[in-house]
């Protein structure tokens, strides 16, 4: 909150999303400073991956806006570090890793026809960040699949935008990868807006510093306030146990 | 093989060097579009737009020959129909994503019926079976700076917006979001395929028009690191298969169409076998 202290990073505004009549989203009204950490939870099919494609402007909403430092997020892709699912990937793609994290400097002047040194440069840095240097001529089909997350997580990096959107990174990642991730994250926390879909609650509690539930409807609560009664409700059980069948009701949230 | 090459120097036969020459050539917009169409996954939309061919073929003879139309030809037909294909399918990939394969199969087969009634309503002999099996034999001059002029249309467009395709290609998402015209390139994308179809359809016709764009990419993604590697060595097998079925068919008195989808077909056959062997020796 240095430069821009009275515009938000994101800013969504009463709004409704459906698909086919079916709604998936209802009245949602979320503010995002920046510099802030937000974790999505929520159960499968309950809208989170939906939000965050209606927050980068890949889904346009019924009614209501979305707004990206004050921008339409058409208008606002420069702003984004988007890191999608790894496992969405065609395992066979011949594609080089160097050549998935120049592909964060498509948009930037020139980019599109020839990546420049610079361009190039900043790749390798952004590289250099996750730890993956080494990796940089290898085919991206040769990595496992916590490696690339973290060539993804590079190339949004690499794109220089200041909100990094995740959409669940640790899913089907190895433990190992899982506490490179995180620290990571630490890092890239001091001067990123970061929004994370996740299953992780335990994690969340610690790093977030807000937790948006997101079931049709979004609640937002500030991570001090995550009891264990609030997990339970969320979760409807332990911690550990992680189900994705628990409904996030406005009745069991009430319990705060 | 020396006869086959004696034969190709021979002045009396110009038909048999315009089909090596063709072959040769075309083989570089085979490659380089064949790539994107297997890495795409198209293989099954480019396959709509071959059939639809039939119909501005069917169109061009009819127009020619019953309403005497000198500039409608069946080729200008053929390129019209494949462009409004291409549009349409981008179109309702758009729009339509759920019902996607159905109307990609009711183009298929409507164009195909439109060309077949109209080449059934034109007095005189129009065999289908050239349009739908090809003949390379029947390549004259003009198609051969057909494909010259297409060979520089391919190669022009794919290197202005190599890092841009292989965007929509990897990840259309992505490339959107950065800010990247994704619907207009792919649009582009498909306008190439047609025109690469078109040509095709000259040579293997239109039923085996996928085999020969696809399967020299697919052979070749097993090996290739990246796509420029695919679609160099895509454009090696596609012109290897091309002479070997010429080759073939010459000595064996076949037709040329089939026998070159065979050789490729053959070829990708034995790729994935030695793939599995391969793999099933290491563990």
């Amino acid at each position: 909150m240095t430069d821009q202290p009275a515009q938000a990073a994101i800013e969504i505004h009463d709004l409704c999303f459906s698909y086919d009549q079916l709604p998936v989203l209802t009245e949602v009204n979320l503010t995002v400073h920046a510099q802030d950490t937000l974790c999505i939870v929520g159960p499968n099919g309950g809208g989170k991956t939906t939000l965050v494609k209606l927050i980068i402007g890949s889904l346009t909403p019924d009614s209501g806006r979305v707004s990206i430092f004050g921008q339409a997020p058409q208008d606002a892709h420069h702003r984004f570090g988007y890191v999608p699912q790894h496992a969405i990937y065609d395992p066979h793609f011949p594609i080089s890793v160097r050549e998935v994290v120049c592909m964060g400097r498509l948009g930037h002047p020139g980019g599109n026809r020839r990546y420049s040194r610079s361009d190039k440069a900043k790749a390798m840095a952004a590289l250099k960040e996750v730890d993956l240097v080494q990796m940089a001529s290898r085919p991206f089909s040769a990595l496992s699949g916590g490696q690339r997350q973290r060539v993804l997580i590079a190339r949004a990096l690499a794109s220089e935008g200041t909100i990094l959107i995740l959409d669940e990174p640790t899913a089907n990642i190895d433990h190992e990868s899982e506490e490179h991730f995180y620290d990571l994250l630490q890092r890239l926390k001091h001067r990123m807006t970061i929004l994370m879909v996740t299953h992780e609650v335990g994690f969340a509690s610690t790093f977030f510093h807000r937790i948006a539930c997101v079931n049709n409807q979004v609640i937002i609560h500030p991570t001090s306030e995550l009891t264990g009664e609030l997990i339970q409700n969320m979760y409807g059980g332990d911690l550990q146990m992680i189900r994705h069948d628990h409904v996030c009701s406005e009745e069991g949230h009430t319990i705060v | 093989m020396s006869e086959f090459i004696q034969l190709l120097l021979n002045p009396d036969l110009p038909f048999l060097r315009y089909a090596v020459l063709t072959g040769l050539l075309a083989s570089i917009p085979f490659g380089i579009i064949g790539t994107y169409v297997v890495v795409r996954r198209i293989s099954y939309i480019a396959g709509a737009i071959s059939h639809c061919v039939l119909g501005g073929i069917g169109i061009g003879i009819y127009c020619q020959q019953v309403l005497g139309i000198p500039w409608l030809s069946p080729i200008f037909g053929a390129v019209t129909v494949a462009i409004l294909a291409a549009v349409l399918l981008t179109l309702v990939s758009l729009h339509a994503k759920q019902r996607e394969d159905s109307v990609i199969g009711a183009l298929w087969a409507a164009g195909m019926a439109i060309g077949l009634l109209f080449i059934a309503k034109t007095p005189g002999y129009t065999d289908p079976m050239s349009y739908l099996f090809g003949n390379i034999l029947l390549i004259t001059r003009d198609d051969l700076s057909f494909v010259l002029l297409l060979d520089g249309v391919v190669i022009a467009i794919v290197s202005f917006f190599y890092n841009s395709f292989l965007a929509i290609c990897f990840d259309e998402e992505y490339a959107r979001l950065r800010g990247i015209r994704t619907h207009w390139l792919y649009l582009l994308l498909l306008c190439l395929t047609a025109l690469t179809i078109v040509l095709l359809v000259r040579i293997v016709g239109i039923v085996m028009v996928i085999a020969l764009l696809t399967l020299p990419a697919a052979i070749a993604g097993n090996f290739a690191r990246n796509i420029i590697q695919m679609m160099l060595l895509a454009i090696l097998l596609c012109a290897g298969f091309t002479l070997l079925g010429i080759g073939l068919s010459y000595n064996l008195d076949l037709p040329s169409g089939p026998v070159i989808i065979l050789c490729a077909a053959l070829s990708y056959l034995l790729t994935i076998l030695a793939g599995k062997l391969l793999s099933f020796s290491r563990s």
